[in-house]
């Protein structure tokens, strides 16, 4: 599903001269990395999961708030970065991994 | 006389049967009701897409229990908080259509509600592995009633990641205080 929106989001982005990019952070050893973000509208997180258990990435700062669901070990989810302002990303089942993200 | 002492101790075992029975009615779940037009008398705190279920989840706090909160004080007992469900409206390819923020657009009415809330003592019900604080879970139908046979070791489970003095086992309340308190 993500996979179409952030599709679209490129696809409008780049009609407006706008060049997005994909970020990839990756859960590995229970840490995000990167887990500080400065991103342009309609740049896309891709989140890749190489750690041995699963992760989410749950956004739950107050106007961003979004989980894309759980994440096993060897999948990607993808998060596109289409409000500005600033948010937390974190991992339900993990407190101590968190990314902060500002989206320009 | 010995009659009349019999009769007053049956009544009182009578009693006393009752009264346990009736507290165990009340324990878990079964001691959060349902918080009849929460929508408008509870604040919102939160919005969370899922697109993963294709739902979109709305979170709301009773009034006075987020003025407490928000003044700095320990989240107070009676806290209720609340998790309610609605689908997402779906584009042509099925999947969860988005706004120009990207957020996903919510449709129709309430599909479930669950309910979070915080009672004085209400942990001593838990073994200590499945304890979150004196917080209990409970889930309702969008009509009020409950949800038959809910098991509730996943809301235990999860919530008990954040257990955290600063988190109090919730994953969205916790943070909107942060950016939210009074200054």
């Amino acid at each position: 599903m993500r996979s179409l929106t952030c599709a679209l989001a490129l696809l409008i982005l780049a009609a407006h001269g706008v060049s997005a990019k994909e970020i990839q952070v990756t859960m590995k050893g229970m840490k995000y990395n990167p887990d500080k973000i400065v991103a342009k509208r309609g740049d896309v997180l891709v989140l890749v999961n190489d750690d041995t258990t699963a992760h989410d990435a749950f956004v739950t700062t107050f106007g961003f708030g979004v989980n894309p669901g759980g994440i096993k070990p060897g999948e990607t989810k993808r998060i596109a970065l289409m409000k500005r302002g600033h948010f937390v990303v974190e991992c339900a089942f993990h407190d101590t991994m968190k990314i902060n993200v500002t989206v320009q | 006389m010995r009659k009349l002492k019999l009769a007053v101790a049956a009544v009182g075992i009578a009693a006393l049967t009752l009264t346990i029975a009736a507290g165990s009615l009340q324990a878990g779940a079964e001691r959060i009701t349902f918080p009849t037009d929460f929508e408008h008398k509870y604040a919102l705190y939160g919005i969370i897409d899922r697109p993963d279920l294709k739902i979109v989840r709305f979170f709301y706090v009773d009034r006075p229990s987020l003025k407490a909160a928000k003044a700095g004080k320990p989240v107070p007992y009676g806290t209720t908080l609340v998790m309610a469900d609605k689908k997402a409206k779906l584009g042509p390819d099925g999947q969860p259509a988005v706004d120009k923020d990207g957020r996903m657009i919510a449709e129709g009415g309430w599909i479930k509600v669950q309910l979070q809330k915080k009672g004085k003592g209400w942990g001593d019900d838990h073994p200590a592995n499945m304890k979150n604080g004196d917080w209990e879970y409970a889930s309702f139908n969008p009509d009020g009633t409950r949800i038959a046979d809910q098991k509730y070791d996943s809301c235990f489970g999860c919530h008990n990641n954040r257990q955290s003095s600063s988190e109090d086992f919730t994953f969205l309340f916790a943070p909107y205080l942060r950016d939210h308190k009074k200054s």
